[in-house]
């Protein structure tokens, strides 16, 4: 059994903490702020998801914002179109991203790293095509308007409330996340990723869980566009389109392939935005020195960095505590 | 003694090359057998056409009575063939201890829903999968690099440890390939100490072998391959005065 | 019958048009193994070149086509020995998402130098249209794509020669036959990782300014047209030269057609299921070698 470090329980009891407290320091009718937060969690749940699936199990995916608007406009269809209650909503939106995401599985089943990338960024690019020409459906190039707030039981629900359920869910994707990487499916991830000749050697079922993995971490985009959904009540091709490299930015720069990294990709990620206001412009520009300067001198990510800084510190301690 | 695990008629053909030609071994229970032959005789290829990885152009793979020669690498593992890879395929980022337990994965059967819900089930598979991985690992004398990255460790430690990984599958029949490559001496008579444990342990090996002295000191019995064909197949003690044998290692125009 | 040749005409011209991006995916994935994500801004890049030269210096079509291809031939040189060079011996992810980044950053660079608003690139060539007559009707050929096919067509030939006649072009192919044998045979790599940049720089730029003046030039005119070559190497078998060629003017007359008489808004939509269908039929594509495991 995994054992967690009394370190590591400090830390992520803190950080869930300061999570939690956060609306009422900054003011829980603060929407802009509120927003923000929001925003985390959304994007910390689909940079946990293309971790999943490109940090540990090695398949590169670049259209997952695809799998994040189908979630967001299904949920959207269900409950406005369709007048579902949001439960069900929800789960039909997962449900179908799971099955989508198996899709994408089978191709990666069959297809080299290249090839595979390929696939995802035409598939992202068909999303995109199918929202803006199905204007019955999704609201076309005008977006899809007036998706209601979340009401449970006649409660509608505050932003800040919102942002409790967003942080729960959160929390319930990272707790998943976890699990799954330590146990024998994240190590049978890794193996792959490695060694995917050895690892079938091992006796894993290599088609079977990349398979698996990616329809997992679709469903966990499209559960972020539930979040996405029910936050700005607004939906538009184009916001998930420009995601992909947002992602794509958070992951790697917090760090791939460590349970930490992504969330630390999401909160340095997500806050440039609005650090960087009055370059808002070129913010795409700026996410792309970002990737290329943390690729080059820092391979592992923020999250890497700093634990290759610690690990120096400790055997520095340790030498200077033997040594007199 | 029964035979454990059979190839008939096996060929292998890429584009025009004939790796493996119409071969044809028999593996029996409980013997350490031996695969020789000179470089680009066939036999890592046909190691990968038993352990699955290729299927072969024609012939049969037969294990414990069953046909196996077209099953995928992970059912292959799962019915008790492991195997070690010539050019040392680890889990580099991950520990020794993690690599060991991956090798035991068949051996678990809890699901990913388990994993996720955290039954305690599961919890109790990972502890014993945990346990089982640390017996392998004392098995082969690596206990005190549990926790080191595989692929920091040193090379002879490399190759060991593929050992116990794949020792981990638990195992009726073991394949190295080439266990003693790049060892020096004293390693490699550690080695050839753990191959006789394996076997005492009641599991049949199959080794290639370049080194001669390990392989006709330690082999049962010895198949050679030449040009993807099998030339000999008898106790070491003939095959080291067997003139194809002899002919095949140093070409004929030496001999003349 | 003379819609559907006009519609085959410039599907070759767009095709030819692919290709050539293609070819610039193609020769960096044979040499480097690497896909190369900002291909499709180096192409934006020659067509901002081209406008420069031909509006604001008044330079001879000629020299446009030559001196915008030097210049985003050495952009890319610099980025390459930035963001590319010190990656090569590390792990190919990390050289792939800095590719993703540079398409960023190029993109960037070009709203800053020469702001975001649309250019128009003024017709550098002949623009006429031809009518052919054609049995009782006519059939009207853009002189434009011509130029494109015939400028294309050009292209093909000394890339052609370059590899097969010249000492570079062959070290090139024996790089990407085996690169450790290549080197231990005395072959300069960098050398050669220079040369198949320049290549893919300027066959991207030529295509930009062949085209420029058809459509007009943004900052963002890379990114789509980059998506669409990079299928089209990806269908014909990445890395194979050959492959690249057919591949881009596959895609260039499947969506031209498809547009034609299948739905003009899902024109992107074909260029895709092309891809899938020729993935799961071959998942090495076209022209592509299928690797066999070794262990």
């Amino acid at each position: 059994m995994h054992k967690t470090k009394r370190e590591t329980k400090i830390v992520i009891f803190v950080m869930v903490f300061i999570a939690a407290v956060m609306p009422f320091i900054l003011g829980t009718k603060n929407n802009y702020f509120i927003n923000i937060l929001i925003s985390y969690c959304y994007y910390g749940i689909m940079a946990m998801s293309l971790n999943l699936l490109v940090g540990y199990t090695g398949q590169i995916s670049l259209g997952h914002g695809a799998f994040m608007a189908i979630g967001g406009y299904t949920y959207a269809i269900l409950t406005k179109t369709l007048g579902w209650h949001f439960l069900p909503a929800i789960f039909g939106s997962l449900v179908l991203t799971f099955l989508l995401g198996l899709l994408i599985g089978l191709a990666s089943c069959k297809l080299h790293a290249i090839f595979l990338a390929m696939t995802t960024l035409g598939f992202s690019k068909v999303v995109s095509l199918i929202i803006i020409n199905e204007g019955w459906l999704t609201g076309g190039a005008n977006g899809f308007v007036g998706i209601k707030k979340l009401t449970v039981f006649g409660h509608r629900f505050m932003n800040y409330q919102l942002y409790f359920v967003a942080l729960a869910l959160t929390l319930m994707v990272a707790l998943i996340c976890y699990r799954l990487i330590y146990s024998k499916t994240g190590r049978a991830f890794q193996a792959i990723r490695t060694a995917p000749i050895a690892a079938a050697s091992m006796g894993i079922n290599v088609n079977g869980y990349k398979f698996l993995v990616c329809g997992i971490s679709a469903a966990m985009a499209g559960l972020a566009g539930c979040i996405y959904a029910l936050n700005i009540n607004y939906l538009s091709a184009d916001i998930f389109d420009k995601s992909s490299i947002l992602l794509l930015t958070m992951t790697v720069v917090g760090g791939m392939g460590s349970l930490f990294g992504p969330i630390i990709g999401t909160l340095v990620i997500g806050t440039l935005p609005e650090l960087l206001r009055p370059f808002a412009e070129y913010l795409d520009g700026i996410y792309g020195v970002v990737i290329i300067l943390v690729v080059l001198f820092m391979p592992h990510g923020i999250y890497g960095g700093m634990k290759s800084l610690i690990d120096r510190k400790r055997k520095s301690d340790i030498l200077s505590e033997v040594t007199p | 003694m029964s035979v454990l695990l059979q190839t008939s008629k096996v060929s292998m053909h890429f584009g025009g090359v004939r790796a493996v030609d119409l071969v044809d071994m028999s593996i029996n229970s409980g013997a350490i057998h031996g695969l020789i032959g000179p470089n680009g005789a066939g036999k890592t290829t046909l190691f990968n056409i038993i352990s699955g990885l290729y299927i072969p152009t024609t012939g049969n793979v037969i294990f414990e009575g069953k046909d196996i020669t077209d099953k995928k690498p992970h059912e292959v593992t799962k019915l008790g063939i492991a195997r070690t890879f010539q050019n040392i395929l680890l889990f580099d980022q991950m520990s020794a201890l993690e690599n060991v337990m991956v090798g035991h994965h068949s051996r678990t059967d809890s699901t990913i829903l388990g994993t996720i819900f955290h039954t305690p089930k599961m919890k109790k598979q990972e502890v014993l999968c945990k346990d089982y991985a640390l017996s392998m690992l004392d098995f082969v004398g690596l206990s005190d690099f549990k926790n080191n990255n595989a692929g920091s460790l040193p090379y002879g430690q490399k190759r060991v440890l593929e050992i116990a990984r794949a020792l981990a599958s638990k195992p009726k029949i073991i394949m190295l390939d080439e266990p003693c490559a790049g060892m020096n001496p004293s390693e490699t008579d550690y080695l050839i100490e753990i191959i006789y444990k394996i076997r005492d342990f009641g599991i049949t090996v199959l080794m290639v072998e370049h080194n001669m002295r390990v392989a006709m000191g330690v082999c049962d019995i010895i198949t050679v391959l030449d040009h993807g064909k099998k030339i000999a197949e008898d106790v070491p003690d003939i095959i080291q005065n067997d003139q194809q044998v002899i002919e095949a290692y140093l070409g004929k125009e030496n001999l003349e | 019958m003379v819609m559907l040749i006009q519609a085959l005409l410039s599907g070759v011209a767009q095709g030819a048009i692919y290709a050539l991006i293609a070819l610039g995916y193609s020769v960096i994935y044979r040499t480097l193994n690497m896909g190369h994500f900002a291909q499709g801004e180096f192409y934006m890049l020659g067509a901002f070149f081209g406008v420069w030269l031909f509006t604001k210096l008044n330079l001879p079509p000629i020299i446009v086509f030559i001196a915008s291809g030097l210049l985003t031939s050495l952009v890319m040189l610099v980025m390459e020995r930035l963001a590319y060079r010190p990656l090569y011996t590390r792990s190919v992810m990390g050289l792939l998402i800095s590719t993703l980044g540079m398409q960023y950053v190029i993109q960037t660079i070009a709203k800053i130098v020469w702001g975001s608003d649309v250019k128009r690139f003024p017709p550098m060539l002949d623009d006429s249209t031809v009518y052919i007559p054609f049995q009782d009707n006519r059939i009207a050929i853009s002189m434009q794509s011509l130029w494109v096919i015939g400028v294309c067509a050009i292209l093909l030939l000394a890339l052609t020669l370059f590899l097969t006649k010249t000492k570079t072009g062959l070290a090139m192919s024996a790089v990407s036959m085996n690169r450790k044998a290549a080197a231990l045979m005395g072959v300069n790599i960098n050398t050669v990782i220079t040369s198949t940049f320049i290549i893919a720089a300027f066959l991207a730029a030529i295509a930009g300014v062949l085209m420029g003046p058809l459509y007009s030039v943004s900052f963002t005119m890379g990114s789509g047209i980059g998506t669409k070559a990079l299928t089209a190497a990806v269908m014909g078998g990445f890395g194979s030269l050959p492959g690249a060629v057919l591949g881009g003017l596959l895609l260039g007359v499947v969506e031209t057609l498809g547009a034609l008489y299948i739905s003009s808004a899902y024109k992107d939509l074909f260029s895709f299921i092309v891809l899938i269908s020729i993935l799961f039929l071959r998942p090495q594509g076209l022209f592509g070698q299928a690797k066999v495991t070794k262990v």
